[in-house]
């Protein structure tokens, strides 16, 4: 139910287990999905987010809690005091904290992401598992993405023989 | 014991991660392209690679195409064309017969170059794909007078040009 605490409007998301997270609305609108929900004025009640576990919901929170935009009387003090370089800078430093999940999270916050449209972590989730294609070995690739290799062996030296440019 | 590895992302994710392939580093498409036939009809898809188009706005440079070298007297590698790639992509020479003619570079435009011979009378035209190295020589135009020039344009109406290199074109002179 969406409620009011100290002036903020709040808004209930739920998981499909059962687990139910109380969110500023501001916070959960860094999810283009539910922003549209929202304006659609399809959120009065609690939000179902289907296919997000607890544990993924509760991360996607924690990344849209730290990347809401900081606005009104305490964002305006914030802003006055921090260079926005620096926050740029304290924001990528905790980006890359926030990532260093297994490889079954990250694809489940690439999953949530894309379902709830929230760019930057679809950004972020995506660019860490594009440096894994781009710092690694074919077959490192394949195993770290599941990905069978469907190529017959004389298939895949002819097209690396071809393609000897992209391997140098 | 180990973890099980996890599921393999479903198709419109990999899309997701794979418009964030670089693309002024195109050697990291082909590689992906090779991990297997699966990811390569992805990312070889006509409408995966106008939406990679879409999300990275103008394509980057990928090399200069040059008519003759300075002082280059006519030898055996004046037969191909001239590319000099700006990225690790060195545009795909068949390394066949390109025949004993002087490639000057007269357009470039969708996807094409249209090259000319230098040396050859009535001109010589070869419309040539770099991405696939595919090549077609032309009919020679008639009753050229003694200043022309020569243009290679997508042929299908109302395209948008994102991805249609391999298609139908014109060539006007």
């Amino acid at each position: 139910m969406a409620t009011r605490e100290a002036g903020k409007k709040m808004i209930m998301l739920k998981s499909p287990d059962g687990m139910e997270f109380e969110v500023e609305e501001a916070v959960a609108m860094e999810s283009q999905t539910i922003r549209k929900m929202i304006e659609d004025d399809c959120a009065d009640t609690a939000i179902l987010i289907p296919n997000i576990n607890s544990k993924i919901l509760s991360r996607v929170i924690e990344y849209c809690n730290k990347h809401v935009p900081t606005t009104g009387a305490t964002g305006a003090a914030a802003s006055d005091t921090v260079a926005p370089a620096a926050l740029a800078e304290d924001l990528k430093i905790w980006d890359a904290e926030f990532i260093k999940v297994n490889r079954a999270t990250r694809f489940d916050l690439i999953q949530a992401a894309s379902y709830l449209n929230i760019k930057g972590l679809l950004d972020l989730t995506s660019q860490t598992t594009i440096d894994t294609i781009s710092d690694n070995s074919l077959e490192e690739i394949r195993s770290f993405l599941s990905t069978k290799n469907d190529y017959l062996p004389e298939e895949e030296q002819t097209i690396r023989r071809e393609n000897q440019w992209a391997f140098q | 014991m180990p973890p099980p590895p996890p599921p393999a992302l479903p198709d419109e994710l990999l899309e997701e991660v794979f418009f964030r392939l670089p693309p002024d580093e195109p050697e990291h498409l082909a590689r992906a392209s090779l991990v297997s036939k699966v990811w390569l009809s992805l990312l070889s898809d006509s409408r995966f690679r106008a939406r990679y188009r879409d999300f990275h706005g103008a394509p980057p440079v990928l090399g200069f195409l040059c008519s003759w070298r300075p002082n280059s007297v006519h030898e055996v590698e004046d037969n191909i064309p001239h590319f000099f790639p700006t990225t690790k992509f060195p545009g795909r020479i068949p390394d066949d017969d390109w025949g004993y003619f002087r490639y000057a570079a007269w357009d470039c435009r969708h996807g094409r170059v249209l090259l000319g011979d230098m040396d050859y009378e009535p001109v010589a035209l070869v419309v040539w794909d770099p991405m696939t190295g595919c090549r077609r020589e032309l009919d020679p135009p008639d009753q050229l007078g003694t200043s022309y020039g020569a243009a290679v344009l997508c042929a299908v109406a109302g395209c948008d040009h994102r991805a249609c290199h391999a298609g139908p074109f014109n060539s006007q002179v």
